[in-house]
C-alpha cells in the first residue's frame, strides 16, 4: 500500500518533547502593553528560585523581548539531540531572538505557526516542573495553534485595571472556555492592589537577580500563591 | 545534533500514520529535505537509522530521501527567486538552518529588494510517501 502524503512530521513530535514537563502555563495578555512578558519572565525566575525546575519559552515572535528582560547576552542553545536551552538564573530559556539576532521578525501568521512548531520540535526541555510560555498577544493564528499543539496548557490572563482591559479579558475568557482551555486565573498588573506599577522594573531589566528584588516580584509572588502556584 | 530531533519527528509521524492506516508494517518512508533548511541527507539518514530503533513498528522501514530546491515568491513584485546560499555568512546560515522562516529576516527579493516574500518550496523536512502492508 502506497500512501501519498504531504505531511509535516513536527506536529507528531511536540507532545513527546513535552513529556517530561509537569505543568505548562501560558501567560497571555490579549491586549498590548499589559506587562505579559515581564510577568512571564519574573514568574519563571520566582519558580526557579523556589527550586522548581523551570523553563521559559518566548513565543511572541513579532514582539519577543524576554531576552532583553532576562539579559540573555551571548548565550546560545547547545546542539544535543535537538537544541538544549541555555540557563539564566536557574531558568532554561528558549527564544526566537537566538535566530533573529536583533532584527525585526517580519513573519506572517502561518509562518509564525511553522516557526513555533519547529522550535517546539527541536527544543529539549527534559524534566521540568513548570514551562512558562510567553504567548503572542490576541487570538491570531499563533495563539490558536499553540493551544492546538499544547492543549494541556493552563492560561494565566494578565490585565491592567480599567474597562478596556477588563472587556478584552472577559471576551478572551469566554473564547478560551469554548476552546476547552484550562484558565489558571487572572492577574491584575499595574494596579493599586495586586501587582502594583513598579518604576524600578525598568532599571532591573537585563539583571535577573535585580528583577527578583523588585516590588513587582514581591507582589507577583504573593499573587501567584493565591492562584495555587 | 538538532537533526536528531527532526529525524525523531519523522519516526513519530510515521508511527502515527501506521496506526491511522492500520498498517501491519511500514516498509519505506520517503522524506523530502528542503534546501532552505539545508540538512545533510547522509547525516539525516544515519541518524534516522538509530532513531527508528526506538519506534516499535517502523524499525525496519527504509528511508528514501529526496531533496527540494528553495523557491521564494515576492509578495510585492511577484518575482520568483531562489536561495543564493553562497551570499550568506555562517551565522545567518545557521539561523536559517534552525528556523527556516528566519530567511525572511536576512534575504530580500533579488528584483525589487522587498523582504516580504513567501517560501513556496524547499522550506524544510516533510514526509511525501509511506509504503507498508495492511
Amino acid at each position: 500500500m502506497d500512501i501519498k502524503l504531504n505531511l509535516d512530521p513536527k506536529i507528531s513530535a511536540v507532545q513527546g518533547r513535552l513529556a517530561g514537563v509537569k505543568r505548562i502555563i501560558a501567560v497571555s495578555g490579549f491586549k498590548g502593553g499589559v506587562g505579559k512578558s515581564s510577568v512571564a519572565c519574573v514568574l519563571a525566575l520566582l519558580l526557579a528560585e523556589r527550586g522548581k525546575k523551570t523553563g521559559l519559552m518566548d513565543l511572541d515572535f513579532n514582539g519577543a523581548c524576554d531576552d532583553i528582560i532576562l539579559g540573555l547576552g551571548a548565550r546560545f542553545p547547545q546542539e544535543i539531540e535537538g537544541l538544549e536551552p541555555p540557563v539564566i538564573n536557574g531558568v532554561k530559556f528558549m527564544t526566537p531572538a537566538f535566530f533573529a539576532r536583533n532584527k525585526a521578525v517580519n513573519l506572517r501568521g502561518e509562518e509564525i505557526t511553522s516557526a513555533i512548531l519547529e522550535l517546539l520540535t527541536v527544543t529539549r526541555w527534559q524534566q521540568l516542573d513548570y514551562l512558562i510560555l510567553d504567548m503572542p498577544p490576541g487570538f491570531g493564528d499563533a495563539a490558536l495553534d499553540i493551544i492546538r499543539f499544547i492543549p494541556q496548557c493552563e492560561v494565566l490572563l494578565v490585565r491592567t485595571p480599567g474597562a478596556l482591559s477588563q472587556n478584552i479579558i472577559a471576551k478572551a475568557e469566554a473564547a478560551l472556555r469554548d476552546l476547552c482551555v484550562k484558565i489558571l486565573g487572572e492577574l491584575q498588573n499595574m494596579a493599586r492592589a495586586a501587582v502594583r506599577y513598579d518604576d524600578s522594573l525598568e532599571v532591573a531589566y537585563g539583571k535577573p537577580r535585580e528583577l527578583l528584588k523588585t516590588q513587582f516580584a514581591e507582589d507577583l509572588e504573593r499573587e501567584i500563591k493565591k492562584l495555587g502556584l | 545534533m538538532h537533526e536528531w530531533a527532526l529525524s525523531d519527528s519523522v519516526a513519530a509521524a510515521a508511527l502515527e500514520v501506521k496506526k491511522e492506516q492500520n498498517l501491519k508494517t511500514v516498509d519505506e518512508i520517503t522524506v523530502v529535505l528542503g534546501a532552505v533548511q539545508d540538512i545533510a541527507a547522509e547525516a539525516f539518514a544515519e541518524i534516522f537509522d538509530e532513531v527508528k530503533k526506538n519506534y516499535r513498528g517502523i524499525e525496519n522501514a527504509k528511508l528514501v530521501i529526496e531533496t527540494e530546491p528553495a523557491q521564494f515568491a515576492c509578495l510585492k513584485c511577484g518575482n520568483i527567486f531562489g536561495l543564493e546560499r553562497e551570499k550568506l555568512d555562517h551565522e545567518t546560515g545557521e539561523a536559517i538552518h534552525f528556523l527556516p522562516e528566519m530567511a525572511k529576516l536576512y534575504i530580500k527579493c533579488n528584483k525589487c529588494g522587498s523582504p516580504d516574500f513567501k517560501i513556496t518550496q524547499g522550506r524544510g523536512v516533510y514526509i511525501r510517501e509511506i509504503k507498508g502492508e495492511n
